[in-house]
């Protein structure tokens, strides 16, 4: 009996897969993209009702925010924090409580529309305009 | 001092004697404790023919009679079981018959063509970086069976691991306007560690002198079942299947029973990831098998 119970459980484990949590293994994935990296705003979108605005900041100075595996971040406005990725009712987020240069606290939440190894898309909504951000490793 | 000595090797002689006269009790089945008693050592211990070393000597051909009954016991169930699984393999294969078994090894060549639907993620992946619309090169081993069915239909059955190693051959990626360039939701995994099993009919082309050389035609199912784990990209939505159904399709060249020639094809016949995303496997495969007996 004893023999039957091992060969049995000795299958089943061959036979299962250790599956992650799926949210886990996308906040990981989703630091994993992001950290190390210096990101480069090329475009911003505005989204309304009257239609669809894009600002090209390629070829120019522009505005830059790097996050790093420790979980702090800085961008080229001296806005200095930290950062976390999470998942609030299935949106992924990135998350920034920073304090400007003049130490006041500041907070804000991007949604992640997409992320890659060296593109991010990022948007928030605000007095019913949906900004798109779009960041490139290379600029 | 001599005095002490004298006691002292007079104790250890009197307590070695004891520890032997226990241990010989003990090997005759006398129940004894572990604390000996002491014995002053009889005189007639350390003759031949004495009783006590008859006992031990009668107990050694025991235990020893007991040691050959024990393995012949064990051999008794290898036995049993080898001789159950040949009557149940008679018995449920009784129309395979002939059978060899060889051993297999060879490359293969692999690329996935993959079409993403409507699949929806939170990452992108570039495809100038991962569209590799190219076979790339595996390795497997194996062993296979090689017998006739009902006496006159050649068969073969096909155990192997396998390394896949794949080439990626996106189909439809997606732009993400205003930024350049051509992107997937998917990122296809480029490596696999499979185990393969094929059943294949085998038709034998009548050209030349058969007796020496034969030329087959097989074709039949295989079954590979995905060993390797996903990546962390693929855990996410958990994207590959575990199996994988492929139709194969391949000659044979078998030179004068020496060794045998094959080249097969693979094509995917189910999708390797789950729905909406459908990723079609095909492999080329070329490799030989050489008849066990002949090795070893």
């Amino acid at each position: 009996m004893k023999k039957h119970l091992t060969i049995f459980f000795s299958l089943l484990l061959l036979m299962s897969s250790c599956k992650k949590d799926s949210a886990s293994s996308e906040i990981q994935l989703s630091y994993q993209m992001i950290a190390e990296k210096v990101w480069y705003l090329d475009y911003a979108q505005n989204i309304s009702s009257n239609g669809l605005t894009t600002k090209s900041y390629i070829g120019q100075s522009t505005y830059f925010v790097q996050f790093l595996k420790d979980n702090t971040t800085f961008d080229s406005d001296g806005i200095k924090g930290t950062y976390t990725v999470e998942k609030q009712n299935g949106i992924l987020q990135i998350h920034v409580q920073a304090k400007t240069t003049a130490s006041n606290s500041i907070e804000y939440i991007y949604n992640v529309e997409t992320l890659a190894a060296n593109i991010m898309i990022l948007s928030f909504q605000k007095a019913g305009v949906t900004t798109k951000l779009y960041y490139n490793t290379s600029h | 001092m001599t005095k002490i000595k004298g006691a002292l090797l007079f104790i250890t002689l009197t307590l070695m004697s004891a520890q032997i006269n226990a241990q010989v009790k003990d090997s005759a089945g006398a129940k004894s404790s572990w604390m000996p008693k002491l014995h002053i050592p009889k005189l007639n211990f350390f003759k031949k023919d004495s009783a006590s070393t008859k006992a031990v000597a009668i107990k050694k051909v025991v235990t020893i009679d007991h040691s050959i009954q024990d393995t012949s016991k064990h051999d008794f169930n290898v036995s049993m079981l080898k001789n159950g699984v040949k009557t149940f393999w008679k018995k449920t294969f009784v129309d395979f018959t002939n059978n060899n078994i060889s051993l297999l090894a060879g490359l293969s060549v692999n690329k996935q063509n993959i079409t993403t639907g409507n699949y929806s993620s939170n990452f992108s992946y570039d495809l100038a970086n991962y569209n590799k619309d190219v076979y790339k090169p595996g390795y497997y081993g194996g062993f296979r069976v090689d017998g006739k069915y009902k006496a006159k239909n050649d068969y073969s059955f096909i155990v192997s691991l396998n390394k896949i190693v794949a080439g990626t051959n996106y189909k439809d990626g997606i732009g993400l306007k205003p930024l350049l360039g051509t992107y997937s939701k998917f990122k296809a995994e480029d490596q696999f560690f499979t185990i393969s099993t094929a059943f294949h009919y085998k038709k034998l082309i009548s050209f030349g002198d058969t007796s020496k050389r034969k030329f087959f035609i097989v074709a039949g199912p295989s079954i590979d079942m995905r060993l390797s784990g996903q990546s962390i990209d693929n855990s996410i939505n958990n994207n590959y299947h575990r199996f994988l159904l492929r139709a194969d399709l391949g000659v044979e060249f078998d030179n004068r029973s020496n060794y045998t020639l094959f080249m097969h094809y693979k094509h995917g016949l189910t999708s390797f990831t789950k729905a909406p995303i459908t990723n079609n496997l095909s492999s080329f495969e070329i490799g030989a098998f050489i008849k066990a007996t002949d090795l070893f």
